[in-house]
């Protein structure tokens, strides 16, 4: 599905900045793989969290945009200029690779410097260029280092460190948060947002975790088998999914078959109400799992269900419940309110908010 | 272990003991061994003969079993092995060391192994204390086997040990010695077994399986594999073959004989001819070598396959077929060669330009190889990440594949460079002259005979030896994919 026939999304606070990066039905076949096509644009300044799961294409898309692969002339355009068929070299696209990929024969500091002496700059502008970079990314007492002394998080930074030194006009991460622990996780997404503030550097963050694109905000696009499945704010996609593969693989969980009679929702196992008609007669809603509460007697749209087993998160607790029917449905809780409820007693429920109705074909959900 | 005993079973233990020992005394006196029955005989008569120091030994031998057996309450097993010792000596003995002095310190020497043994039971796995045992019933058979050739009928050794009673006696003190530990255990019996039956080559076979038990027990995995550990041990006996007749060249030339060499103006004009043509074929390698190998590692292309056969084929032909084949190129009577005779002066039967052209032909598939390798091992991402900086391809080669691939490389050129300077089979055809330091070695030998090049061979040998491994060392500290550089770290 292509951007524009996603449904009308929230628009994110955006100035009118000029537009960046352009790909007009970009294609690209790697062996059985077949990349796109994709339409999508970019504006000066972006931040672009593209989702998708293990091998949907999301690499290929950005080795596509920094000019590993070549896609051709009339397919890709940066700042309006045909960068299609344009070397890696000659792109101005800084890409830093799930890996890091650190030049192993460098220090960190020879290798943030490295793209420098292609600017044909003087000796002690890049050295300041290199130092700057380098404090700014947290990395300056690392630099006499050998990247194999350097951990995961470190060789990242060092990495990210040699793209952004050169100012790229496009800046395109692939998995920078992978393989890192929790904390060094949250350091580096932190990273990630106060190095985008300062620099606006349009950047392509390719993930397949999407909790990241809570966190990093702005744009949001998901990819499936190589097309764009939906694109828009992280809120727009978490909340109103527009297709059942974004709905799953964002929210992953509740989501039931379903009939539409106008504004009601009719599921195997109740009817709930929508503010509006969603204009299909069948196909999906979504349930999201902190929307559940204990019903009140008086509450017209409650339903019962038994509780499977319940386990504390920390901030929330997870119960799983099991429906009239057999099917099983997920609810989030916040610990400190609700005492948990025993396995197998009978609970009345009801939605503090309405569910989310997605087009589409039904499906195992629940299995 | 210590058996656990009542002390009445105790005391049966000992009687026992004692009664099956003066039998076997009673019986060798009286079938005619000796026994200190005997002695004292002697020494009520007045008559001590010189044999009859053993004779003393043995009644201390018994004094001993008795303090041990009555007194202390651990070592059981060494009363009775004292005892079977000594059993066996007063009715052996004799035969196996006529001389009493030997056979009473052997005696005493037994012990001693016997006391280890106890030692080992009681502190250590029994595995130690029955490879002990082991070793000391070995050691026994074939120093008995050296001394009389006679335990096994047809079974007969050719060692250069003729005072073996002496010997024994060292080494089995020895094995008391190593008996605590596996390891100290295998370097005894290297020593053992390289000065019995590996003599003359003694020395030699003691350094080579020194250096392959050191490689073994210095083995270490990051999964424990004894499979793998055994390998490394059988494949350690290939090595030998190639390792002993180097070592034996080494160690078997004196020192005059070479310095003699090295002073001879023919061998040292060809080391020095051997030395320019092979550097020189190596640098025509590298040049085009390197840049294939790189394309190789890259591209994949129609004709892939066979072109990494072709690089091999220098190790298929034989020498004698290649320079047949490179003089049908190149020979005088032949179109291209006439062709650079006449237009370019050059001529490859009997010149350097011959031997260049053997060199590089033999030498090619070592270097290809190992840059081939070396280039696979550079991961394509990260002059990809170079591209992506603003490296052209070319740079991004320069910059990156080149130097992580430098340690093959330069790896490659030295097995390249180690195999044209030690080319000799095509050089026989091609181009005799300038002669190689091979040739040279190989004129003396048909001269001379062996006895004569030995010497020369061991100075080559030398120098081969020597700048390989020099060159080797030099290649660590150049940067390695795994980004160590071997000097730093």
């Amino acid at each position: 599905m292509s951007a524009e026939a996603m449904p009308a999304a929230t628009p994110v606070a955006r100035p009118a900045a000029p537009v960046l990066l352009e790909m007009r039905d970009l294609e690209l076949s790697l062996g059985a793989f077949r990349l796109g096509p994709l339409r999508l644009e970019l504006s000066s300044g972006d931040y672009l969290v593209l989702l998708g799961p293990s091998g949907c294409g999301k690499t290929s898309l950005l080795r596509a945009l920094a000019g590993i692969y070549p896609v051709g002339p009339r397919r890709l355009f940066l700042e309006g200029e045909d960068v299609g068929s344009l070397a890696p070299h000659k792109r101005g696209v800084g890409y830093v690779p799930q890996t890091a990929d650190l030049f192993p024969h460098m220090t960190a500091e020879a290798n943030i410097s490295f793209g420098l002496s292609y600017l044909g700059l003087g000796g002690q502008e890049r050295r300041s260029r290199v130092e700057d970079m380098a404090r700014r990314l947290d990395v300056a007492g690392l630099l006499e280092r050998q990247p194999a002394t350097l951990s995961g998080g470190e060789a990242k930074r060092v990495a990210l460190a040699r793209s952004l030194v050169l100012e790229p006009r496009l800046l395109l991460l692939d998995e920078p948060l992978s393989m890192l622990d929790h904390n060094a996780r949250r350091r580096m997404l932190d990273l990630l947002r106060r190095v985008h503030d300062e620099t606006g550097t349009t950047t392509v963050h390719v993930t397949h975790d999407r909790e990241e694109a809570w966190a990093l905000g702005g744009r949001c696009a998901v990819m499936n088998a190589g097309s764009l499945e939906g694109e828009g704010s992280a809120e727009d996609l978490f909340r109103r999914p527009g297709c059942r593969f974004v709905a799953e693989f964002l929210g992953g969980e509740n989501i039931f078959e379903a009939r539409f009679e106008g504004p009601r929702a009719v599921l195997d196992w109740g009817t709930f109400t929508m503010p509006a008609a969603p204009g299909f007669e069948t196909g999906c809603v979504q349930i999201r799992p902190e929307t559940i509460v204990l019903a009140t007697p008086q509450n017209p749209e409650r339903f019962s269900a038994r509780v499977i087993a319940s386990s504390d998160r920390g901030i929330y607790r997870e119960t799983r419940l099991e429906l009239d029917g057999g099917r099983t449905l997920v609810w989030h809780a916040a610990s400190s309110r609700n005492p948990a409820p025993p396995a197998g007693e009978e609970v009345l429920l009801c939605l503090t908010e309405p569910p989310h109705a997605v087009p589409g074909e039904g499906g195992g959900a629940d299995a | 272990m210590n058996p656990r005993l009542t002390p009445r079973a105790r005391q049966a233990v000992i009687a026992a003991m004692f009664g099956a020992h003066l039998l076997i005394y009673l019986i060798s006196w009286v079938i005619g061994r000796v026994s200190p029955v005997e002695f004292f005989a002697n020494l009520w008569g007045g008559s001590v003969e010189e044999n009859d120091f053993f004779q003393l030994l043995l009644l201390a031998g018994n004094a001993i079993i008795a303090w041990v057996l009555l007194v202390s309450k651990r070592d059981l097993l060494l009363g009775a092995g004292t005892m079977f010792l000594l059993a066996v000596h007063g009715l052996m003995g004799h035969k196996l060391a006529p001389d009493s002095l030997t056979s009473g310190a052997m005696l005493m020497v037994s012990i001693i192994v016997l006391y280890v043994g106890v030692k080992i039971n009681t502190l250590l796995p029994a595995r130690y204390w029955w490879a002990l045992v082991a070793s000391y019933l070995a050691l026994f058979f074939i120093f008995v086997e050296i001394r009389w050739g006679s335990l096994i009928p047809g079974l007969d050794f050719t060692t250069g040990i003729s005072n073996a009673v002496p010997l024994l006696l060292l080494f089995l003190l020895g094995l008391s010695a190593c008996a605590r530990s596996f390891q100290l255990l295998a370097y005894f019996w290297a020593i053992v077994i390289s000065f019995t039956f590996c003599q003359p080559y003694g020395w030699e076979t003691v350094l080579i399986a020194f250096a392959a038990l050191a490689a073994v027990f210095s083995a270490k995995g990051r999964v424990p594999s004894p499979t793998a550990l055994v390998f490394l041990a059988c494949g350690l006996v290939v090595t030998f073959l190639v390792l002993f007749p180097v070592v034996a060249i080494a160690m078997g030339e004196s020192l005059l004989a070479v310095d003699k060499v090295l002073r001879d103006p023919d061998f040292l004009t060809a080391l020095g001819n051997t030395a320019w043509t092979a550097t020189v074929s190596t640098l025509v390698l590298v040049a085009f070598t390197v840049p294939l190998a790189y394309a190789v590692s890259r591209l994949r292309f129609r004709g892939r396959t066979l072109l990494l056969s072709l690089i091999d084929l220098p190790i298929v032909i034989p020498q004698s077929v290649a320079a047949i084949a490179l003089l049908k190129v190149f020979g005088e009577q032949q179109y291209i060669g006439q062709l650079l005779s006449d237009r370019l002066g050059i001529s490859f039967s009997g010149t350097a330009w011959g031997i260049i052209v053997a060199q590089v032909f033999v030498a090619l598939p070592f270097i290809t190889r190992s840059a081939l390798a070396a280039f696979e091992a550079v991961p394509e991402r990260l002059e990809l990440a170079a591209r992506t900086l603003g490296a052209s391809s070319w740079s991004a080669f320069r910059r990156i594949a080149l130097p992580l691939a430098s340690r093959g490389i330069f790896l490659g050129a030295v097995l390249a460079w180690a195999r044209a300077a030690g080319e000799f089979g095509a050089l026989m055809l091609i181009a005799q002259n300038p002669r190689t330091a091979p040739m040279e070695v190989y004129l003396k030998f048909d001269r001379l005979g062996p006895v004569q090049a030995a010497p020369m061979g061991a100075a080559l040998l030398f120098f081969s030896v020597a700048m390989f491994f020099l060159l080797q060392f030099v290649s660590r500290t150049l940067p390695s994919v795994h980004g160590e550089r071997g000097s730093g770290t």
